[in-house]
Parts: C-alpha cells; structure tokens; sequence
C-alpha cells in the first residue's frame, strides 16, 4: 500500500532524480518518484553517446552512465520510487491519480508536487510535410530507441531532416553501424547542433550538412522511396524550382523538442511563451505547491543544467513544504 | 599540406589553419592554447570517443545490449573497426558499470567499458 | 461454395458483412489491403451527416437520413465511437441565409428530424467563437461524429463472431459468371460463390465492370486535413460547416470522437487511386480557410498530423446500391458522402435483398452485440480500479499521450478481424493517435505485435505489404 507522501515527483528522469536528492537534503524524508517507463533515467538510457556530466562530475560520461550516477545516490539515501506508473491526472488542489502496474490505482496527496516530465519530439506530424505517410519516416530519438535500446536499423539509406543535437548524434551512431547517412538537411541558415558535435558526428564521416535546406515531399507507398529537398526562401518556403529527388528509405526528423507540460496544463498551471510551463524565481508555477524543472519548463542544451534546475526545484518545494505553507 | 579544423574545445568554436612547413606545424586562428593543442592533435593524429553497445548473452540480464566507451579517446581511423568489434563481442558475465568489456581493445592501448549494470 | 461474398472491406463492405451474417448465409469479405478500413473509410471527416444535403428522391437520400437514425443503434451494439453532435451550417450574408432555408427544405423533404434555423443570437449562444459577422445557421441536431475505420472493423469482427470469414491482402482480379454462381479469381486464389458484393469503394467501377458493360465511372478525389491537439477542443462544440461559395465548398471544422479538432478538406481529382498524399498547395488552403466562420484564427500551430484521404466521386452523382442487371450480383457502387451515414443502412438493405433473393431465414443464435472493448481512458475510476484488479496490463500505459494500456493492445490483435500490424493496432485502440505520433510508443507496439503474433521484430509492419518498420538486427 502506497502512502501519500509530503513531495510527490513527477517523472525519475535526470531532473526528477536531482529533485528528490536535493530535497531529501533539504529536510524531507518523505519523498516518492512516478516513473511511467520501467526504468530511471528517462531518455538518457538511450543515449549512449558521451557529452554527458562535464559540469556535474568533471568527466565525460555517457547518458546510461550519468542516469546510473544518480540512480547510486537514489539508493544510497533511499528515495522510494515507482516505475511503471504513469500519472493520468493532476487536480488544482495537489491530488494525483496514478496507475502502477504493481500498485493498482492510486489517489495521492502530497504536500507539493515537483513537474519533471521532461519533453518529446515534434513529429512528422506536426511539421506538415507533404506527400505521402509511409514507413520509414520517424523521429531521431524513436531511431535512437530502435538502434541501441532494441537493436535494430529503422532503415539502411538516410536523409535527416534537422541538425539538432539528436540528428547529428544519430547521423554518427548510424554511419557507425553500417547505415548510409545521406545528408542532413537544416531548415535555417545555421544549425542549432553544438559545434563539437557537428564536427564528430558530420564532417569526421564526410556527410553533408545542407543549410537552408527542406524536405519538400515525402515519396513512397508502403515505404519511404525518397524525398525531394529544396532550398528555402527568406520565408523558409522552398523554392521547387530549384528542388532535387534523394533516393532513400528512411527519414529521420531532429526537428526540435517541446515540454511534456499537458499533464500540468490540464491542472491549470500557466504555459510560458517557449512551450514550457511558467515558473517564478522559486520555479514554483501558478499552482501553489507545484514546482517545475527541466525540459518541461525549458528545453536545456546540456543535461547538466537540467540537473541543476532539479535541484534547485527539491530545494525550494521541500522549503515549501517545511514552511508549512 | 594545410587543414582547416574547427575547435570543439569550447562552444565558441574557432577556424584554426593549420599548415604544415617541413618539421613545423603553423596554426593560426585559435582564440587559446587549448585550441592550439587540439589543433595540433586533430592534425597529426585526431582522436575521439567511442561508444557503442555489445550484445549481452541470453539470462544474464532484462538488459540485452550493454551500452559499452572506450576509456579514453581513440585515433579518429579506427572508429570503424571499434564498431565491427562490438557487433562480435558477447557478455557472458553479471557486469558492473566501469568494468571492462574488451581489453586493450585492437591494441589501441585503450579498454572498452561497461556503461551500465547488468 | 460461399453464399456471398462480399468485395471491399470499408464501412459500406463490413457493415454488410455484419448485417448478412444474421442469416443462415455462407458469408466472406475479401479485402485486398492488409487490413480492413484502409481506403476511404480510413481519411474522412468522420461525420454521420444528418442527411439535409443529398437532393429528394436520391439513394443518397434515402440511405443517408436511415443511416443517421441506426447509427445510435449500432454504435452501442458494436460498441464503436459514435457521438450525437448537431451539424451548423453557417450563414454569413442573405445570400447564405437562402442557401440555409433551401438546405433545411431539403432536409424536411428527405425526412431529416429535429431540424431548425438558428438565429444570429441562437448562434452565439451555440458557438460562442463564432465569428461576429455570421447571421445564422441551420442547426441539424440528428448529425454525429464517429471513428469510421472502428464502425467498419468492429462490424467485420461482430460478423465473424457470427461465422463469417475474412480474407485480407488479396486482390481481385476477375470474375465469371459460371452457371448460377460466380468465381471470383484473387491475385492468388479463386474462391466460388452464389452472390458477390460490390463495395469496392474508389475501385467498384473496375469491379463492375468484371462482369457488365460499363455504365459508370469513379473518379478518385483527394481530400486534405489537418488534426488539431486536444488543447483546441472547446474552441467549436458542432461540426461547423460553411455555406459553398463561388470559390467552392469551404473546410469544416469539427470535433472528433479522439478529443481533437479535424479540419478540412480540400478537394482534388487525382490520378492513383491508391496513393493518398498531401500537397503544400491542399494544405495551404485548408489553412487559410480553417475555421474563418470563428472569431479569432484556428491555432493551425497545435496541429499533430496532416493527412489525405481517397474518396470515390461517381460519374451518375448518386449511390449505385442494390441489385445489379446480373442476376446474384450486388452492388454499393460510387458511395462517395455521405457514405459514412448511409453504411449501416445500405447494409442492413443489401443484406435483407440479398437474404430474400437466396430464401436465407434469420439465425436463431445471431448476436449483435460485439464484446466491449475496454478503453481505459474512457472508463470512471472505479471501472479503472476494477479492470486493473483482473488484469495489471490496463495499468501498464503504452500510448502515453492517449493512455492506452497494453492490455487494449493484445485484446486488439487477438480479437476477431484484430490488430496485425503497428497502423492496425492504431485504428483499433489509438495507440499513436496523440501529440507524440508514435515517437514514443511505436517501439513498444511493435514489441507486442512481434510478441503476440509469434513473429520477429523486424517483420512487424506498419501498415500493407513492404512497410515493415525495421529493417534488420545491428548485431
């Protein structure tokens, strides 16, 4: 039987984790994390590339090995927490419903609550490029998943769409496991990738890097044949008349991350301008009682700031919390 | 001979032209030593990280790839090969994260380790 | 020797196949995508119009305005989606408000009920975003909205808990005549029967014309959409459409049975009739004219997929339904809009011709009722505390952003006419459907389809034939 517990996260992913250990420090000792997946860590499980903990610990890890860093502190202060349970729903006055695959359904009521959801992918979807919706056409992280998690290709001839840290980190991962990385197509005129990055996971393989660069159709039936890229204008329009056809059977799309803040919407916390949801100094959002970190509230570049922003967020919930208010 | 290389010391990223003149090796364009040292490196002998995953035999764990780098950077040319070797290698033992997965791996003088438990 | 067998596994052919299998008849559906509801049924506008539009005295009509009335029926045996939502068409001037009374005179005609003219405040009171300038609208309360491609499966899955068969993933590619029967010969097998069925969709002229001279044609249309988050719900409360216009039908807005706001269509005549996708210039329209019936703008922004659908405009502009000049060949020939209306009552009228025309009496042991299908995002807590008590998969979420359990997904792929592939397990319990598109539960779909059916990973599919979604081990 699950009992309610004074701070209730939401979310064992690295911002999570960083939240119950610094509140934990902070004087709370009755703290409990809701994962839905069946691990901690969040995505960083399947990002084995390094690049990871240069600010936290002064070395260059790897994401399994920083999410294991943490999860060693998890169990050196004991912080309970449950995998396998998603959160349904938030209620303005702290109530979370859950669903634990060994709990059952769980109504709890914590004192505060700290939002560490983390965030998604923008989708093909989303980004409304014509042609037809075979397979084939998948984003970054959903390849990463398949490749180092699964163990499988999504495809052998590759065109990606974005140069977002996560398309040129899977440009290399795939080039390495014998996947043709065609080229990397970047909507502006500059990509949005960390130099270093475009230096190892590119020009290190010889694949192109095409600025100012679209998907303009999408080809294939049942499978994805290939695509036509086209420059675009100072609109970002493509211009067609100056558009090629690249033959390949995967399109991977890096094409920017959103915060996973709809569970917290619903409750009527506010959304800032960028997507993610609104925190004052204390990064408490307009519900009293409810904190945010991380990607929910802003997409971080290093997951070492998200890490700090999750301590932060413990602090200031568990100064919450003992303030009685 | 002369190379352009961009720094990935720091975010800033300098272009630093690097030619060589007989024995000597001319670099211009880094913003600090650090840069001039990387350049120097990246032009006789550029090296990087290495990560990949190994397979993991049947009943050893829910874990069926281990997430595997290598200890410490390797020449840039024998990426490739690392790559190979892992898609050969199996782990037959309960391994902890740090351990090591190939020894000395292609005599490369570096191990490659686990990046999880097992 | 089958009794019938029924070509075409959309809506119209399922709901067919459903009504036929409450008699003593032999009964098969040949469908040649992988899977059924995979052509028109699959991208529409997913209304069950009221039937106000079709001119008197048409099959359309006719089947459109019973169609709408069984709907509430079937959708509760089947135990598919189906909402009662009043249709608004909107009036923007006094040429429109005529448009308006000729539409709800049309609608009395073909004996639509509950059918009114709105006033502008009535209007405002409906809707309260709707644009200042709009002067009224005629108000057809009998519409719905459902999912079509969950009314046609769940009606070829209640036909085959009643014996009949299915047989997906084969073409036809001719038919004879022979002697009192027919044979109906697939790209790999040839199957005989007493009576066929056309309801072919964008193809039924072909198939027509595999046994008569040709009286009609099919010409493809594509119609484009945009699906809007479930943040945008609220916004519209009825399925609005506009009055057409010199400068053609105008897109709707309405909401879908999912929680999201549909937008659309455009309309196009193209050349493949397979081949549905969208264009920059289609989608371009349906966004500059989304929802101009509203105050404010559509946030088109919180969109989440844009698709196309195929629908099969007929060269006679009505419904080809019924018997055919060829003795023991049947026909839903050219069922364009409203279609999706019509399907369960061309189904129940082909099914009782064609049941009468064989002397076939009614099974004494016919179930309507198809077992429920659990859905755990619509269940009340106390439902959800007792489905996750029998059985800890409801508890275990794979679709986050729909929260669909793994416990809908292997009910999917195990029940009749289930779940073989990652788009099939979509249709059937949503997983997908939601902001993610898949990004993060797709690898866990394909997991349990791999699991389920007994297959390797990289042989599950996404949808037809070749669309495998991975392509071999790393290592």
């Amino acid at each position: 039987m699950v009992k309610n517990p004074e701070l209730l996260i939401v979310g064992g992913g690295s911002a999570g984790m960083a939240a119950a250990l610094s509140a934990r420090k902070s004087g709370i000792q009755d703290i409990l994390i809701l994962e839905t997946d069946p691990y901690l860590g969040g995505v960083l499980r399947q990002c084995i590339h390094t690049g990871f903990g240069l600010q936290t610990f002064g070395e260059d890890l790897t994401g399994p090995e920083y999410a294991g860093r943490y999860q060693d502190m998890m169990e050196e202060e004991k912080i309970p927490y449950l995998l396998n349970t998603p959160v349904l729903e938030i209620l303005p006055d702290l109530t979370v419903l859950a669903i634990s695959r060994t709990e059952g359904y769980l109504e709890l009521h914590p004192k505060a609550i700290v939002a560490a959801t983390g965030c998604r992918e923008r989708s093909a979807g989303t980004i409304a490029i014509p042609g037809t919706r075979p397979a084939g056409v998948l984003t970054a992280g959903t390849a990463q998943r398949y490749i180092n998690i699964e163990g499988y290709h999504a495809g052998r001839e590759v065109v990606i769409l974005g140069s977002g840290d996560i398309g040129l980190i899977m440009a290399r991962r795939l080039t390495l496991e014998g996947a043709h990385v065609k080229c990397v197509a970047e909507l502006m005129p500059k990509s949005g990738g960390l130099t270093r990055n475009i230096v190892q996971c590119l020009e290190d393989f010889d694949i192109p890097l095409l600025l100012s660069t679209t998907v303009a159709e999408i080809h294939g039936k049942e499978r994805v044949t290939g695509v036509t890229l086209a420059p675009v204008d100072e609109n970002l329009k493509p211009i067609l008349e100056k558009s090629w056809y690249v033959a390949c059977d995967t399109l991977l799309l890096s094409v920017g991350l959103v915060p996973e803040t709809e569970l917290f919407s619903a409750a009527g916390a506010e959304i800032e301008r960028g997507n993610g949801l609104k925190v004052d100094e204390k990064l408490m959002t307009s519900i009293p009682g409810l904190f945010g970190c991380g990607n929910v509230v802003k997409v971080h570049d290093l997951v070492d700031r998200v890490s700090r922003q999750g301590e932060l967020a413990g602090r200031y919930a568990a100064e919450y919390i003992l303030g009685g208010k | 001979m002369e190379k352009k290389i961009t720094c990935t010391v720091c975010p800033r990223g300098c272009t630093i032209l690097a030619i060589r003149e007989g024995e000597k090796l001319k670099l211009t364009g880094a913003a600090c030593p650090r840069g001039e040292a990387y350049a120097r490196e990246e032009f006789t002998d550029p090296k990087r990280m290495f990560t990949s995953t190994v397979r993991v035999a049947e009943g050893i764990s829910e874990i069926t790839l281990l997430p595997v780098k290598s200890a410490g950077p390797v020449p840039k040319r024998i990426l490739f090969d690392l790559a190979e070797l892992c898609r050969e290698v199996m782990v037959t033992e309960t391994l902890k994260r740090g351990d090591v997965v190939v020894q000395n791996a292609l005599g490369c003088g570096v191990d490659l380790i686990a990046g999880a438990n097992l | 020797m089958e009794d019938v067998i029924i070509i075409g596994g959309g809506v119209i052919g399922c709901m067919t196949m459903r009504y036929l299998s409450a008699y003593k008849l032999k009964v098969s559906l040949i469908e040649s995508h992988s899977d059924l509801a995979s052509g028109a049924t699959m991208a529409n506008s997913a209304i069950v119009h009221a039937g106000y539009d079709p001119v008197p005295g048409t099959q359309k009509a006719y089947f459109n305005v019973r169609g709408a009335e069984l709907y509430k029926t079937v959708s509760r045996e089947l135990d598919f989606l189906y909402k009662p939502l009043a249709s608004l068409v909107v009036a923007f001037n006094g040429d429109e408000m005529e448009h308006v009374e000729k539409l709800y005179h049309r609608g009395l005609e073909n004996g639509v009920p509950d059918l009114h003219i709105a006033n502008q405040a009535e209007l405002r009171e409906l809707e309260p975003n709707i644009s200042p300038e709009a002067k009224g609208a005629l108000v057809a309360a009998s519409a719905g909205i459902t999912e079509p491609w969950g009314a046609a499966i769940s009606a070829a899955e209640n036909a085959m808990d009643n014996g009949a068969g299915l047989i997906l993933g084969e073409k036809v590619i001719g038919i004879e005549k022979i002697g009192e029967g027919f044979v109906v010969r697939t790209d790999k097998k040839e199957y005989k029967a007493r009576t066929v069925v056309n309801a072919a969709g964008v193809y039924s002229d072909k198939i027509h014309d595999m046994l008569l001279p040709p009286a009609f044609t099919i010409t493809p249309r594509l119609g484009q959409y945009y699906l809007l988050d479930r943040k945008t719900v609220g916004l519209v409360n009825h399925t609005l459409f506009a009055c057409p216009s010199k400068v053609g039908k105008g897109v709707l807005v309405s909401p879908s049975v999912h929680d999201k706001l549909l937008v659309g269509p455009d309309a196009k005549v193209v050349a493949d009739r397979d081949l549905t996708m969208t264009d920059a210039e289609g989608l371009a329209f349906v966004r500059e004219n989304a929802g101009r019936f509203l105050k404010d703008p559509l946030p088109m922004n919180l969109n989440i997929r844009t698709f196309a659908g195929i629908r099969p405009t007929p060269s006679t502009d009505d419904f080809m339904v019924g018997k055919t000049e060829m003795p023991g060949f049947y026909q839903a020939a050219g069922v364009e809009s409203p279609g999706l209306a019509s399907a369960p009552a061309i189904g129940s009228y082909l099914a009782d011709e064609i049941a009468r025309d064989l002397g076939a009496e009614k099974k004494s042991d016919f179930n309507p009722i198809r077992r429920p299908q659990i859905r755990l995002n619509r269940l009340s807590e106390a439902e959800k505390r007792e489905w996750i008590g029998r059985d800890s998969r409801y508890a275990s979420i794979v679709c986050k952003c729909e929260k669909v359990s793994e416990a809908e997904i292997v009910d999917a792929i195990h029940r009749n006419a289930g779940a073989t592939t990652v788009k099939g397990v979509k249709k059937r319990v949503g997983a997908g459907f939601g902001r993610c598109q898949g990004g993060f539960c797709q690898p866990v779909v394909v997991n349990i389809l791999a699991r389920e059916l007994g297959i390797p990973k990289d042989q599950v599919k996404y949808d037809d034939e070749g669309s495998e979604i991975l392509v071999g081990k790393v290592k």
